[in-house]
């Protein structure tokens, strides 16, 4: 049943978010054309060597690179206010009457508006990443070579030294898109039990849950660098060394107490929602 | 005969101390088509969505056939509300296929006959199709089902007259004879003949439970009229 909830997700919200984010790629496509095209003549060979003595080019060049970067940000943002208005429409709205009579239970109605959100929500970082790449000129092989072959000036490849860091900040993006969007249908559900508005409701609240877990992982941040004090300015390569090999160490702990923190409020968050939605549903 | 659907001391209070449901108890069997029958804001309704689970009461509980309402009732109810409640982007196909891939019971090829008989395009989104359509289509859906309690709450306000009547017979001709119809409406003279035992029901409790044509002789009346003279302002 799982399965064939995600399938009429995905079908739903996914129309739009193809359109998005296939003209994202798209205006990347044509600003590095026409970078390239502009700047045919100076050596440079990255798109933001333009030639600015040609007014009307850079003019255009100007408004595709506002173009691109509304874009961007309305597909970052538009994949969650589309997530957030199926789960409201789909469960408390007139179909709603549909959805919440059907066999299935409240944990698979809400798994699969979760992995819906989700896929679209890495999706979303990776189209981001590939339009960056198209317009800053920047192959996977170039990226690999440098992780493969950049020296750090101890003697480890970058790989080596920072690579760990890197494998915990994406699994930090991937657990902190899982729990933006619980907070995002949390925040749905609280809003309709509590308020008389469902939607005003859902703002407040919101508001108040990223604030409250805003300041929670600020000083657990706050509390880590603090056991691992900073204060002096390494005065040899030595301690410089030293002082990044520490950044490495207390960054990783940082960010697995940081995915910890973020497992147990979604966790928390989560139970609360199907509580609500099995014990609080009122469709009036 | 065990009763199909249990209503137990069921009470519903609403934001501003509003009573909907108070202390109601019912008890119906299975084998009859009965009128649930009451003006606005009587309780209906929210009977009705708490046998749905689309609310849930403050006390009481309810069976239907004998199983407190889950994922395992739902199975059973086919359930008909006053409203649209399909997402309007979906083509006539795509909502039969939904139906068919969520409910076990449900009968594709008796869907397509009567959207046929009905005339209406398979192909057509939902969006583009009229009220009245989309309320058949809706009712087609519904009834297309093998269930063994069909909950309809006013199936027949919003088509034409000419509809009403096919989708009354279809009704009659569809019901699983152990199974159990409550229909919920305000047009009581159109379903009169239809309704083998009335409930009326008034300020959220039960102020009548009988057999209609027993009603009809001990009266000497019709339902309707009764109905007139019961709740009358």
């Amino acid at each position: 049943m799982l399965g064939k909830l995600l399938k009429y997700d995905m079908k739903a919200i996914s129309k739009f978010l193809i359109i998005v984010h296939a003209a994202l790629l798209g205006v990347a496509v044509i600003i590095s054309f026409m970078a390239s095209y502009y700047s045919k003549g100076s050596k440079s060979n990255t798109s933001f060597s333009v030639n600015l003595e040609n007014g009307i080019g850079s003019a255009i060049f100007l408004i595709l690179i506002i173009i691109a970067i509304v874009i961007f940000i309305g597909a970052y943002y538009g994949t969650y206010i589309i997530s957030a208005s199926r789960y409201y429409k789909n469960i408390y709205s007139d179909e709603g009457y549909l959805l919440n009579t059907l066999p299935v239970s409240k944990d698979k109605i809400l798994l699969s508006k979760i992995i819906m959100a989700t896929i679209w929500g890495i999706a979303d970082i990776v189209v981001i990443i590939i339009s960056f790449m198209i317009l800053f000129k920047v192959t996977p092989s170039k990226i690999s070579s440098v992780l493969r072959t950049a020296v750090t000036s101890d003697g480890e490849t970058f790989w080596s030294m920072w690579g760990s860091l890197i494998i915990v900040l994406i699994v930090t993006f991937i657990i902190q898109t899982i729990v933006s969007i619980i907070t995002i249908y949390f925040s749905i559900t609280i809003g309709d039990v509590f308020f008389g508005h469902r939607v005003v409701g859902a703002i407040v609240s919101y508001v108040v849950i990223s604030f409250i877990v805003g300041i929670t992982s600020g000083l657990i941040s706050a509390g880590f660098s603090s056991s691992h004090a900073f204060n002096h300015e390494p005065d040899s390569m030595e301690a410089a060394v030293k002082a990044m090999q520490g950044i490495k160490v207390v960054g990783t702990r940082l960010m697995i107490a940081e995915i910890v923190f973020m497992i147990i409020i979604g966790a928390v968050m989560y139970f609360l929602t199907r509580y609500m939605l099995n014990k609080k549903l009122n469709l009036e | 005969m065990n009763s199909l659907l249990e209503v137990r001391g069921v009470s519903k209070i609403y934001k501003h101390n509003k009573m909907a449901l108070n202390n109601f108890s019912i008890n119906l069997e299975g084998g009859q088509i009965v009128g649930l029958l009451g003006p606005n804001g009587s309780g209906k309704s929210t009977l009705i969505k708490m046998i749905n689970g689309l609310l849930v009461p403050n006390s009481g509980m309810i069976y239907v056939d004998g199983k407190p309402v889950g994922i395992d009732t739902k199975k059973i109810i086919s359930y008909l509300p006053e409203r649209t409640y399909f997402d309007k982007q979906q083509t006539v196909k795509e909502l039969l296929s939904y139906f068919a891939d969520f409910y076990e019971d449900f009968d594709m090829k008796k869907a397509e006959a009567m959207l046929a008989d009905l005339g209406v395009n398979q192909n057509a989104k939902m969006k583009e199709l009229s009220k009245g359509t989309q309320e058949k289509v809706q009712l087609v859906l519904v009834m297309s089902r093998k269930a063994l309690l069909y909950i309809l709450d006013e199936p027949i306000g919003g088509v034409d007259p000419a509809a009403r009547d096919y989708i009354l017979n279809t009704i009659l001709k569809n019901y699983n004879p152990n199974g159990l119809v409550l229909i919920s409406t305000h047009l009581i003279s159109d379903v009169e003949n239809t309704l083998d035992r009335v409930i009326f029901i008034k300020n959220g409790e039960l102020i009548l439970n009988e057999n209609a044509d027993d009603l009809r002789v001990q009266r000497r009346n019709s339902v309707d009229e009764i109905f007139r003279e019961v709740f009358a302002c």
